[in-house]
């Protein structure tokens, strides 16, 4: 897991808390590259969620013209 | 500055752009992708799937499905020779004869280990999500601010509230078996009724309360234990208790992608999936600063293509997603899209599943279960939650069953109708419990690409150099300690402790106990 996580600062993390590339919005990583740490649980139900909520995000920035 | 695919414009297959542009893009079919797939075909966009294995569609593509152990060429075992080739995959949990066409076989997708390290993937339409655990935990808010309040990794940019729904989106589409336990460390979701407890693990359960104010909770488990509605439209049923799920399911009793979330998207007349499809990078755009597309190699033809989108989902698990990324360079991203900072491939972390023990449990030899419970129990992370207070940073939790062993056989008397009556006796109560540790992410446990090699699709080897560390070690004898005092305080003997040092020595006690099963399950 890890190598592409997420983060609050592009100087740190690669990704925003919406899975996003800070350098380059309309490209998603939700898979388990995007762990900041693993926590203890069995990852794959959170990608899961996680990849939800982006998708949701991604198509409401779509449809306001802002990807 | 890669590949030569990406400079030599006479290999590509540029042709009739617009049939090559989409709205959204979605790298890898496995667990993430499809639901990727799910959830953009469900709002409306068109939606490419690229999957670089081959197609595997629900039922039609499960070969072992309905075999009978005694079917297969060496009831399930894998070979001496094929172990020789493959020493790495061999070692994966249900990895055996009749789940190995779904796994990645060593040789054909070699990678660099600078530190010994077990990547286990399975390269098909569906990806891992065929041969899973099934295990679907939530995190508590203690698990997402633990590095801003321990100081490690970077803080989450995400908490537990902002999750929560969202887990229980997934859980309600997916079906997931658990009970309402009310724990703080692991928060309960929408869950379908749990699976039963054996007497043990009863008995296990309110031992570790007494004494130690721990839960022993039914795992939770991708498993439909009582179908609703929306289990019924993606054409899934109840789960039979065959516990031959790493197969795929003829009753889509389990999730993966290729029962629910592929056929889902399907439906919506909106997804195009494309298996044999190796994504070599994605394509960047200087002036619109945006990326356009992705880069494609035909696994078939080795040709290259690339296809276009609004919106580039990668979900090629979390290694290749890294090589992927690495792999895609361009001048204003000449290491990585993205990559600025240059931390792309590092704090690479991982669960550490070293410590696992054994024990056997005397009396009860009345009793015994009814199904093949394809479930375990749990015990939640007990450690570091509020305060800091062992000697290492994170937390564990514990998987664990019990189970009857095989009787202990004489052959005293020879292999007549006498060996035949005992071997139809079940032996004394076993249980098992292995750790399932968090990794503390650190810069030097990284992956880069080699500078040098490539694959047979011309793209970079991957070199991982990641290892264990003191914390782990620490971790790891923790476990072992608390462990062994909780079997013995239930009155476990014969305690048997290991740590394997592997990366991946996946439910290791788990497979050894459904060996000694499967013997007495045969008889029926
Ligand atoms: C034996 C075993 C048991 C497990 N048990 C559990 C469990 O109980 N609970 C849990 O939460 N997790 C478990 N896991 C982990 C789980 O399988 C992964 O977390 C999950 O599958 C990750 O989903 P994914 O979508 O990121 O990747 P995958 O499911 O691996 O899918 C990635 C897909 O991308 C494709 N791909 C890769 N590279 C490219 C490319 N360049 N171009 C195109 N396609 C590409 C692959 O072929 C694959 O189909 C287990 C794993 C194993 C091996």
């Amino acid at each position: 897991m890890g190598g592409i996580r997420m983060g609050h600062d592009p100087q740190t993390s690669l990704l925003n808390k919406w899975n996003q590339l800070h350098h380059c919005k309309n490209v998603f990583v939700t898979d388990g590259a995007c762990m900041t740490s693993t926590g203890n649980q069995s990852p794959s139900i959170l990608y899961m969620a996680l990849t939800a909520r982006a998708v949701n995000y991604a198509v409401t920035q779509l449809k306001k013209g802002e990807l | 500055m890669n590949d030569v695919l990406v400079n030599d414009s006479k290999n590509i297959n540029t042709n009739g752009k617009a049939t090559h542009t989409y709205d959204a893009i979605v790298v890898g079919s496995g667990i993430s992708g499809g639901w990727a797939a799910k959830e953009l075909c469900d709002k409306g966009l068109k939606t490419l799937v690229l999957e670089r294995g081959r197609d595997v569609q629900h039922l039609k593509d499960y070969p072992t499905m309905n075999l009978r152990r005694w079917e297969l060429p060496h009831s399930g075992s894998i070979t001496l020779q094929q172990k020789v080739n493959n020493p790495l995959i061999s070692k994966a949990a249900g990895y055996d004869e009749a789940t190995q066409h779904f796994f990645v076989k060593d040789e054909e997708h070699p990678y660099i280990q600078e530190k010994p390290f077990d990547w286990i993937r399975g390269y098909q339409v569906g990806g891992k999500s065929l041969t899973w655990g099934r295990s679907c935990q939530r995190w508590s808010d203690w698990d997402f601010s633990a590095p801003l309040r321990y100081g490690y990794a970077v803080d989450w940019p995400v908490r537990y509230n902002d999750i929560a729904p969202w887990y229980s989106y997934v859980e309600q589409f997916i079906g997931v078996c658990g009970s309402r336990e009310n724990i703080e460390s692991m928060p309960d979701g929408e869950f379908l009724p749990p699976m039963e407890f054996n007497c043990v693990e009863e008995h296990f359960k309110k031992v570790i309360w007494d004494q130690y104010q721990r839960n022993y909770i039914p795992g939770r488990l991708a498993h439909i234990t009582e179908p609703k509605e929306i289990h019924g439209q993606q054409g899934r049923a109840q789960c039979q208790n065959r516990d031959l799920c790493m197969r795929g399911c003829p009753f889509g009793g389990y999730f993966s992608s290729n029962a629910s979330t592929l056929p889902w998207a399907n439906r919506t007349g909106n997804l195009t999936l494309r298996p044999h499809s190796v994504v070599h990078s994605v394509i960047y755009d200087e002036q619109k600063q945006k990326a356009t597309g992705v880069r494609v190699i035909d696994a078939l033809t080795k040709e290259t293509t690339e296809y276009f989108a609004d919106i580039i989902f990668i979900n090629a698990s979390a290694l290749n997603t890294n090589l992927i990324l690495l792999n895609s360079t361009s001048t204003r991203f000449p290491n990585g899209l993205g990559n600025d900072n240059g931390l792309m491939g590092k704090y690479i972390c991982f669960h550490n599943y070293r410590g696992s023990m054994n024990a056997t449990f005397e009396g009860m030899e009345d009793q015994y279960y009814k199904v093949r419970r394809a479930t375990e129990c749990v015990i939640p992370n007990f450690r570091n939650l509020k305060k800091l207070e062992a000697d290492f940073l994170g937390g564990y939790v514990i998987f664990s069953g019990g189970y009857r062993s095989n009787k202990i056989y004489s052959t005293a008397a020879g292999i007549g109708a006498a060996f035949k009556e005992e071997l139809s006796e079940p032996g004394a109560w076993g249980m098992y419990m292995y750790m399932q540790g968090e990794t503390i992410p650190k810069a030097s446990n990284h992956v880069r690409l080699s500078d040098t090699e490539k694959d047979r699709f011309g793209m970079p080897l991957l070199i991982t150099s990641v290892g264990y560390d003191e914390n782990d070690d620490k971790m790891v004898h923790d476990f072992l300690e608390q462990g062994q005092a909780m079997f013995k305080s239930a009155g476990g003997v014969n305690i048997q402790v290991n740590d394997s040092r592997s990366h991946r020595d996946w439910i290791f006690m788990r497979w050894v106990a459904y060996a000694w099963d499967m013997i007495l399950k045969l008889r029926c």
